[in-house]
């Protein structure tokens, strides 16, 4: 008997639908985990301590943070372990992602950057003159000259904050115990 | 599949620039994502009433105990103090100025007096992990208030 061969041409393709909703799911977490906020932070390393209290985010909404970084890519100095770089130029204070140089002109900037942020928790509202409630981190890097330091504290009581916190690292070996 | 033609449905959307996309998305959220570290925080204290302009006059805090650190720039060696005390920078010297402050805070304690600040007044050549290393130590020792000094060793 002969049959005749039925030739059914089907069609092969690849399902891209729950490869989609993976893809979406994978965007949609990385979007959230890349936290806006963090711009905020500059790229440093803090001084290392083990005495001192974590971190928690959700209890410092509000905070203004202060970063006192290096930031050259031709310093001999800072890249030499140890080394500490005592070029002004190569130093800033960044508040919110604005950089302000260790110059006059750019402190006088940074507080009234700061001056305007205080304004919110003001003791006496308007009254700029009256303490400010709001906390001010230091995120100052290891190897910062105090005085770095000491002209964004100038500037940080000359706003009216006087609610400061450190920011460190905290040792890996006090984390264990 | 969904989007693509069928023989009902002859108008099919093309999903490959989408899926195109989201890769490319995808690929950019992970290079930029950065694992939050693990950060501390030490509270601290600047003099209230002095930096903004007040016509409030600071009171001078007569119960203290104060550590300076000024850096020798020339032999490249931290210098410490503990009131007029020198303390030197080893892990000797960190011991006996944490030791140093215990007893005094405590002394003070004795008298009542459990909020006398510890200030930490340094040189602008210091760097700031010497610092923090002291505030670390009066940590340690659970000083509540720990402050900046604005002045003497600074300049």
């Amino acid at each position: 008997m002969g049959f005749k061969e039925i030739k059914v041409q089907e069609e092969v393709a690849a399902n891209l639908v729950p490869m989609i909703d993976i893809m979406f799911l994978l965007l949609l977490f990385f979007m959230l985990n890349a936290d806006m906020s963090q711009r905020d932070l500059e790229d440093m390393k803090p001084p290392v301590a083990n005495k001192a209290d974590q971190d928690k985010p959700e209890e410092n909404s509000g905070r203004i943070t202060v970063n006192v970084h290096h930031s050259s890519t031709d310093c001999g100095q800072y890249s030499v372990p140890g080394e500490m770089c005592i070029n002004k130029a190569h130093w800033f204070i960044s508040v919110q992602g604005n950089r302000y140089a260790l110059t006059e002109s750019d402190l006088g900037a940074l507080q009234k950057r700061l001056s305007a942020l205080a304004d919110a928790n003001r003791v006496k509202p308007g009254d700029k003159t009256s303490k400010s409630e709001r906390f001010v981190l230091i995120r100052g890097d290891h190897l910062a000259p105090y005085e770095h330091i000491q002209r964004s504290l100038e500037r940080i009581a000359g706003a009216g904050l006087y609610k400061t916190q450190v920011a460190v690292e905290i040792e890996k070996s006090s984390l264990a115990k | 599949m969904a989007g693509a033609a069928s023989e009902d449905n002859p108008v099919g959307i093309n999903v490959t620039a989408l899926v195109d996309i989201i890769f490319c998305l995808c690929l950019f959220f992970m290079c930029s994502l950065k694992f939050r570290e693990l950060d501390g925080k030490m509270d601290s204290w600047l003099p209230e009433n002095k930096g903004a302009k007040s016509s409030v006059q600071m009171n001078l805090p007569m119960d203290e105990i104060r550590v300076l650190i000024s850096y020798d720039k020339d032999r490249k060696q931290i210098q410490r103090f503990f009131v007029n005390r020198p303390v030197p920078d080893t892990a000797e010297g960190d011991s006996l100025l944490q030791k140093l402050i215990r007893e005094q805070s405590a002394s003070y304690r004795s008298l009542g007096k459990s909020d006398v600040p510890v200030i930490v007044d340094a040189g602008g050549g210091v760097p700031w992990k010497e610092v923090v290393k002291v505030m670390n130590m009066c940590k340690a020792e659970n000083v509540q208030k720990i402050e900046f000094g604005m002045g003497s060793a600074a300049k």
